[in-house]
């Protein structure tokens, strides 16, 4: 760790983050100390057509 | 009552014959008394129906054992003849009361686990582990000299003291036994060694107390002790009889038995009886036992082993099983991920089954096609990788492939809809 | 002053947890010191030193928790948090995994950022999201439409929450850098900013003069367009005027909506502090009518912002008469052979101000991969053309690859071309410093320099470089300028510097006959 960094740390971090993506920057929230949660997104599955409407019907 | 409401409503019915079940061992008898239209001249395999000619090699050696086994051919080539002549009958183990793990040979001669859901008199038979012989005769359809007598001294000198036992007990209740191992780092599909050491531990002094000649009694402890996996085919079982109460309820679109034939996976749904819904087998991805081994020498999905998964078990409970989840390569969250992710696609949540590492929340039971279909999530299923000439080469998991789901809710839709 | 030691005998944490303990109960306002540490001799030392009472049986095994607070009651809390967290109060949580916001907010409270940078598709829903949950909204994501952008940013608006972006790479919040921004010191000047390597140069530059930033609050590029009306500049210029915690405030930009940029100053004028403005490009007269001072550069904006928190005009090196020293003795080295200039770049914004620069004090021709009114646009984004300036974060290049400050394969293999070319007679870098940045960012480049001689068959080039980064940064930034300049790289103060420097050397070129349009 550098010179600065340890300042940085010490300031009050009430902020409280949910990273939704790159894993880079969640990883650099907790670097500085943050509360931070990387949430486990995905993308919304893409239906056929077809499934979509017996979807429709039946859920 | 909306189609939508009268889906869910029997969903509910059907997982609840599940949660109620309560599978109980009650005898070991021969297949062709206890399994549903077995006859003579018939074999079962496992996996949805495909006929002699088209099956793999595996499936092909293990119809060969089996027409040997009961002695309707003297030799290979004979029974080759009779299979392909068509004198021999060959149905999906899923398509009777009975299970058909890896290969799944079963024939009406052979000496069967029979376990009795209580709650709805349904009864389910499995192949008992062949002691020394892993995978043997049903599991990997090889018949030798050796695996020939050895099933005979199961069925003429373990079973008869076993039978008394039950007899006399009334039958030992299977379910407290996978209640409490899953508290115990069991999954009851890969691993059930606590469930085998719960087994062990009620059942040593009823076996004593049969005051059988220490020869016998050596014999029949050894082959409880020591035959790896031994408590497979009970939980199997356990699965089966419950899946069977669960089936043919019009509306439900609840998952009750699945299986793969090598070319073929197929599903059923409770709700559209006793009709697959099959597409290609999927190839399993995992860890092999030697580095020789890839993806070119191991057969597509093969085996019904997965009946636990349809039952709450499995691959459905990777979160009270991290072990099983650490030998391919994942960490206790990803276990956790893996069952949070099946919640996803399940019905309803089993109140027997509380796990530590979720902080005790129940596992996720009853698979739900059309969860299946709209969050593009397929329960993952747990087994072995074969060669093609039938040896086990690793271990691993595949998805069940969404085809069937889609089949499957097609079908359905024709059936219910107005 | 109250203080209170903790023994935990046999406890063992590991160094990563005892350091994130240490961290947040230091924090934590009314701490005056807070040490969690296996009692070893040498952290025995750091207690006494501080202090702070350390048990007489405490061995290197056991755990302590030692807090010196301003009152019994902030010692209380301090232990009621560390307990909570010595004892895994957050581990389960730690192994949670929340598919969804709803998820997340069910079982656990307090969030107030969602930090979003999926694809641009996906991106404005799960914004939406987080603002219905009540949270801020930074989104370093683009490809989100402008449509989608307004529904945002007015939601936002309805609910008093920040949109930062969409496409916002830069912010400083609560101390915390997001995103592709730097950990700069903290102080009392507030930074709005359209533009992300504008509104970070702002706040490395106000930092090397001696003081710090309270908030940088990111816009996203499109913010002051019409369609959007600068609602998140308006809001964010409006927290930083009610923030106890802000004297300066300075607005960063590029030249933007006439009607808008009028707007965003005569709400400043009413903001009760003294704000500073730098919008890129714009005229002087821009500001006549209004109490906001007007900066030409962001190094501008920066040292104004200085002088109006201390009264004196901060003094930065090097100095431009430095410069314009160096640039004359190095183009002199130069042959004629020797004609163009080229900018490489993953500042979008210093691309904007060495435009800007040169528009208004070089005649020489521009060209760019971006379509701007300062520069003929290159027919093909990967062949520079006469005097060229290169955004490498356009996406031109960034469709296919990651952006140059994460992964600097792309501007690396460019420089190597211009290198390799012995008409180029001076390249321009910039090197960007964060957290969440490539951890090393100069050094291929470094490597790269050294084989100059090999690439040109020993035609002269002079490079020129400045650093954007904060001393809180993990790059250690000092290092970086020493070893570029051990390379041979002249380094400037800001991007402005940059522009300044580069336009002595092409007035110098031009005397002598020899550069071509």
């Amino acid at each position: 760790m550098d010179n600065g960094q340890h300042t940085a740390c010490q300031r009050a971090h009430g902020l409280k983050v949910v990273n939704i993506g790159l894993q880079s920057f969640y990883e650099a929230l907790i670097a500085q100390g943050v509360q931070a949660v990387q949430l486990d997104w995905h993308p919304p599955v893409e239906l056929k057509r077809e499934i979509a409407d017996l979807l429709d019907d039946l859920l | 009552m909306s189609l939508r409401d009268k889906i869910e409503e029997a969903n509910q019915i059907a997982v609840g014959r599940i949660i109620q079940s309560d599978p109980v061992w009650i005898d070991i008898r021969e297949a062709g008394q206890v399994i549903d239209g077995l006859e003579d001249h018939m074999i079962l395999h496992s996996g949805p129906p495909v006929p002699y000619a088209d099956m793999c090699a595996l499936h092909r050696r293990g119809m060969i054992s089996g027409v040997l086994f009961e002695g309707w051919a003297d030799n290979p080539e004979e029974a080759d003849q009779l299979l392909s002549g068509g004198h021999i009958r060959i149905e999906s183990a899923l398509d009777h009361n009975t299970v058909g793990a890896g290969t799944g040979i079963i024939t009406k001669s052979v000496a069967m686990m029979v376990v009795e859901d209580r709650n709805s008199g349904k009864r389910a038979a499995t192949f008992p582990a062949e002691g020394p012989f892993q995978g043997g005769f049903c599991g990997w359809g090889l018949y030798t000299p050796e695996i020939a007598e050895n099933l005979r001294m199961m069925k003429e000198e373990l079973f008869p003291p076993l039978r008394r036992v039950l007899e006399r007990t009334g039958g030992l209740p299977i379910k407290p036994i996978l209640a409490e191992s899953m508290q115990m780092g069991d999954e009851n599909h890969t691993r059930q060694t606590a469930a085998d050491l719960l087994f062990t531990h009620k059942m040593v002094l009823p076996i004593l107390e049969e005051h059988l000649p220490q020869d016998i009694l050596l014999k029949v402890m050894r082959y409880i002790v020591e035959t790896p996996r031994f408590f497979h085919c009970f939980g199997q079982a356990a699965a089966r009889s419950a899946l069977l109460a669960a089936s043919n309820i019009p509306y439900s679109t609840m998952v009750t038995a699945v299986g793969g034939n090598a070319l073929e996976y197929g599903i059923k749904l409770s709700g559209t009886g006793e009709r697959w819904f099959t597409a290609p087998a999927p190839m399993m991805k995992g860890r092999y036992i030697s580095s020789q081994y890839t993806e070119k020498d191991q057969l597509p999905w093969i085996g019904d082993s997965c009946v636990v998964e349809c039952a709450g078990m499995g691959g459905l409970a990777a979160a009270a099983s991290p072990i099983v989840c650490n030998l391919r390569g994942m960490m206790l969250a990803d276990a956790i991920a893996l069952t949070r992710e099946m919640e996803t696609i399940c019905i309803s949540h089993n109140p027997n089954f509380p796990i530590p590492n979720l902080d005790f929340d129940c596992l996720p039971v009853g698979i739900d096609a059309r969860l299946v279909l709209k969050t593009g999530t397929a329960p993952e299923i747990h087994g072995g990788m074969f060669n093609k000439e039938g040896g086990l080469i690793g271990a691993g998991s595949a998805r069940i492939p969404m085809e069937c789901f889609e089949k499957g809710l097609l079908a359905f839709r024709e059936t219910y809809a107005q | 002053m109250e203080r209170k030691t903790v023994q935990y005998k046999n406890r063992y944490m590991d160094s990563v947890m005892l350091m994130s303990v240490s961290e947040r109960l230091k924090g934590m306002d009314g701490v005056a010191a807070a040490e969690v540490v296996m009692a070893t001799p040498a952290n025995r030392e750091i207690l006494t030193r501080q202090g702070l009472d350390v048990p007489e049986n405490a061995t290197p095994s056991d755990l302590l928790i030692a807090v010196a607070t301003e009152g019994s009651e902030m010692l209380d809390e301090a232990f009621h948090i560390a307990e909570e967290l010595l004892n895994g109060g957050q581990s389960s949580h730690r192994h949670r995994r929340y598919t969804s916001l709803q998820q997340l907010v069910q079982a656990e409270t307090g969030y107030t950022l969602a930090q979003i940078s999926l694809p641009g598709k996906y991106a404005f829903e799960q914004g939406r999201k987080a603002l219905e949950l009540g949270m801020d909204v930074f989104m370093f994501s683009d490809n989100v439409t402008l449509e989608e952008e307004r529904t945002l940013k007015e939601l936002g608006r309805e609910k008093d929450r920040l949109v930062m972006g969409p496409d916002c790479g830069v912010g400083l919040i609560d101390g915390v850098a997001l995103a592709a921004g730097s950990i700069v010191a903290p102080g009392r000047v507030g930074i709005v900013g359209a533009s992300g390597s504008g509104a970070q140069e702002v706040a490395c530059l106000i930092e090397a003069c001696g003081l710090g930033v309270s908030s940088l609050i990111g816009t996203g590029g499109r913010d002051l367009y019409p369609e959007i009306g600068g609602i998140t500049m308006s809001m964010g210029l409006s927290r930083l005027a009610r923030d106890s915690g802000t004297d300066v405030i300075v607005l960063v930009s590029k030249l933007a909506d006439a009607a808008v940029m009028e707007d965003i100053l005569t709400q400043a004028d009413a903001a009760g502090k003294p704000t500073v403005a730098v919008f890129l490009g714009a005229d002087k007269a821009l500001f006549s009518s209004h109490r906001t001072i007007g900066a030409e550069s962001l190094e501008e904006a920066a040292l104004t912002a200085v002088e109006l928190m201390t009264g004196e005009r901060p003094v930065l090196r090097p100095f431009d008469s430095d410069l314009e020293r160096i640039a004359r003795t190095e183009a002199a080295r130069l042959t004629s052979e020797q004609q163009y200039f080229r900018g490489l770049y993953c500042g979008g914004t210093f691309v904007e101000e060495a435009l800007v620069w040169f528009s208004r004090h070089s005649r020489i021709p521009l060209y760019s991969n971006l379509q701007t009114r300062y520069a003929r646009q290159l027919e093909d984004h990967e062949t520079s053309v006469g005097n060229c300036l290169l955004d490498l974060g356009a996406e031109d290049f960034t469709a296919v690859t990651p952006h140059p400050v994460f992964d600097p394969a792309i501007r690396l293999k460019r420089f190597e071309r211009e290198l390799a070319d012995p008409t180029v007679a001076l390249i321009s870098l910039d090197f960007i410093t964060g957290p969440s940045l490539h951890p090393h960012p100069a050094d291929a480049f470094i490597e790269m320099c050294r084989r100059a001689p090999e690439l040109r068959g020993n035609a002269p080039v002079i490079l020129s470089a400045n650093i954007c980064g904060a001393k809180g940064d993990p790059q250690n930034v000092a290092r970086i300028a020493e070893d570029l300049t051990k390379a041979g790289v002249i380094l400037t103060r800001s991007s402005r510097q940059s522009a300044y420097f580069a336009g002595i050397v092409m007035e110098t070129l031009m005397k002598r006959g020899t550069a071509n349009g």
